[in-house]
């Protein structure tokens, strides 16, 4: 029997699939959000043509089934349906003669992803691989990684980060969005990635009293912490009230290729009334050109230029879009309200958890704290002392990000910024496996203080400038040899001043 | 050459010696402690260092949807 089947991509065609395969309606699956998000995504994506591969076994779904479905009265598939796409049209006659290597056909570039359907009565989308958005000029999704896919012998790859819907009975929306940040940070920090149903089992295991384990409706933060700290990992909370905070967190940590859970209160503010929490895996974000003061001052970040987040929403779909588009520090979503109107729903951020490597010791806001008084110093030398040409050293742009040392070595050694004889001396410094990386630019002037990510708070956490410009490091050398350092309150700031003292 | 003729960019933007100098007397002349306040924003300083400050009641929430 033929376990396979070629279908023109429509999204009616794709709706088609899962009924028959999950014998849902088609009118119930159009209502779902997934459906019209994956329409308009795929749409982006181009797609042309649907491989359905019949009894598939997946990983995580056999984890969820052992756990809770096999032992239901109604009887369960054990396996899934995996749906891969492609952006050529292509039918069963041009197909199989790529399978058997009969073919000049090169299907690797025109592999979309694929869905993992569970045969589930509602809750369908298991893993779920598809491209990001194209144009990433913009947009940066910094922990992209290659998925191999075998297709009947046809090895296939896509750059993602893996999603999957909750299915409201060994997940719940906090579960889904750890599983999807473990998909990076398994990778990055060498961890097992556990499946849904043993991230929800590690997060309740400690609290018998909070809900049942299973059907699961939701986890809280320390129950999230307990599911981080179960892989290893150190999970790092931080208080997202405010869009530049979470603006300049979500970059300071994805540009070390660190995911982080958003957790937010939803609600319709066409009514007023909130219609509960949410959490969803921040996989990427799309950078503006305006740039904008951090909280109305006249301190500039990079990473306040962030217009848009891209999240693994469990019930809207992978790398959905959410805007700081709203005055009131709420995001735009894609939720319907009850009338099924994309608009209306607004998430009102609460925290943010970012699962950590635990030598990362040096939290960002130590850094950005250091960087904000050094930037205040230029504004006072600025003010008060008159230069006679056009440097604006009151108006420099800080980017300030955790870095891999190996990440950063690999940077400077490409940069045509530096000399030989300054670069030769950073790349052969010593450095610890994380730095803090904040680099001030004015115009074509830059300058790079690089800090220790891995010491305690009260080290010595600076390393060293990097000179890209003399301008500027003549002006820090300057500062450093003549401010009297008793008058500074921050002690890693009055250190640094110490170690530039020549 | 025209005397008109537009100054390099390099050359505007570049922090003379003289210019050095001057913010080396600046800052030997002030009390840093009493500057500070005029460029560093209490409430900024504020949300900051508060960033990873979570309050207790809040770490119970349920994310549930």
């Amino acid at each position: 029997m033929c376990q396979y089947r070629i279908v023109d991509y429509s999204i009616d065609n794709l709706c088609q699939i899962i009924s028959d395969e999950n014998r849902i309606s088609i009118s119930s699956l159009k209502q779902k959000l997934h459906i019209v998000y994956l329409e308009s995504y795929f749409n982006e994506l181009n797609a042309k043509t649907i491989v359905v591969e019949k009894d598939y076994i997946d990983k995580d779904y056999s984890e969820d089934y052992a756990a809770y479905y096999a032992r239901s009265f109604k009887p369960y598939k054990r396996t899934c349906v995996r749906l891969h796409f492609f952006s050529r049209r292509f039918d069963k006659s041009s197909f199989e003669p790529i399978l058997t290597n009969n073919s000049e056909i090169e299907l690797t570039n025109d592999y979309v992803g694929f869905i993992v359907v569970k045969p589930l009565p509602q809750t369908i989308l298991g893993r779920t691989c598809l491209r990001t958005y194209p144009n990433v000029g913009a947009r940066f999704f910094n922990f992209i990684r290659p998925y191999k896919v075998n297709l009947y012998g046809l090895e296939l790859s896509v750059d993602s980060i893996a999603y999957q819907e909750q299915d409201s009975i060994v997940a719940a929306c906090a579960s889904s969005a750890i599983w999807s940040a473990f998909q990076a940070t398994g990778l990055l920090f060498q961890h097992s990635i556990p499946s849904p149903v043993e991230i929800t089992k590690a997060a309740t295991i400690h609290f018998p009293y909070a809900n049942r384990h299973f059907p699961n409706k939701g986890l809280n933060s320390e129950q999230m912490a307990h599911a981080i700290r179960n892989v290893g990992l150190d999970p790092f909370l931080i208080t997202a009230v405010n869009y530049d905070i979470i603006k300049a967190t979500t970059y300071a940590y994805q540009r070390a290729k660190i995911p982080m859970v958003l957790g937010f209160m939803l609600s319709n503010f066409v009514k007023g009334i909130d219609i509960g929490r949410h959490a969803v895996t921040i996989t990427g974000y799309r950078m503006g050109v305006n740039r904008s003061g951090f909280v109305g001052q006249d301190f500039y970040l990079k990473s306040s230029k962030i217009e848009k987040l891209y999240c693994h929403d469990d019930q809207v779909g992978p790398f959905a879009r959410m805007e700081f588009s709203r005055a009131d520090n709420r995001l735009t979503t894609s939720w319907m309200d009850e009338s099924k109107y994309i608009g209306n729903i607004v998430a009102k951020p609460e925290i943010i958890i970012i699962p950590l490597y635990h030598k990362i010791r040096i939290p960002f806001e130590i850094i950005l704290n250091i960087v904000y008084r050094i930037d205040g110093l230029f504004k006072l030398i600025k003010t008060n002392v008159a230069f006679n040409n056009g440097l604006n050293i009151n108006e420099i742009e800080w980017d300030i990000f955790l870095n891999s040392n190996n990440d950063f070595k690999s940077e400077i050694r490409l940069s045509g910024e530096l000399n030989e004889a300054d670069k030769l001396v950073v790349l052969t410094n010593g450095l610890p496996k994380y730095i803090w990386r904040a680099i001030g630019s004015i115009d074509d002037e830059k300058i790079e203080f690089i800090f220790d990510a891995t010491d305690i708070e009260q080290g010595e956490i600076f390393i060293r400038l990097v000179p890209y410009s003399q301008n500027l490091t003549l002006l820090m050398k300057t500062i450093a040899n003549n401010i009297n350092i008793d008058d500074i309150e921050s002690i890693q700031l009055a250190k640094i001043f110490r170690a530039l003292r020549s | 050459m025209t005397c008109d003729m537009p100054v390099e960019p390099e050359e505007q933007k570049k922090i003379s010696s003289e210019d050095l100098q001057k913010v080396g007397e600046w800052l030997k002349s002030i009390d840093l402690s009493q500057e500070r306040a005029k460029v560093i924003d209490p409430d900024t300083e504020k949300l900051i260092n508060g960033m990873s400050f979570i309050d207790p009641g809040q770490l119970k929430h349920p994310y549930t949807l």
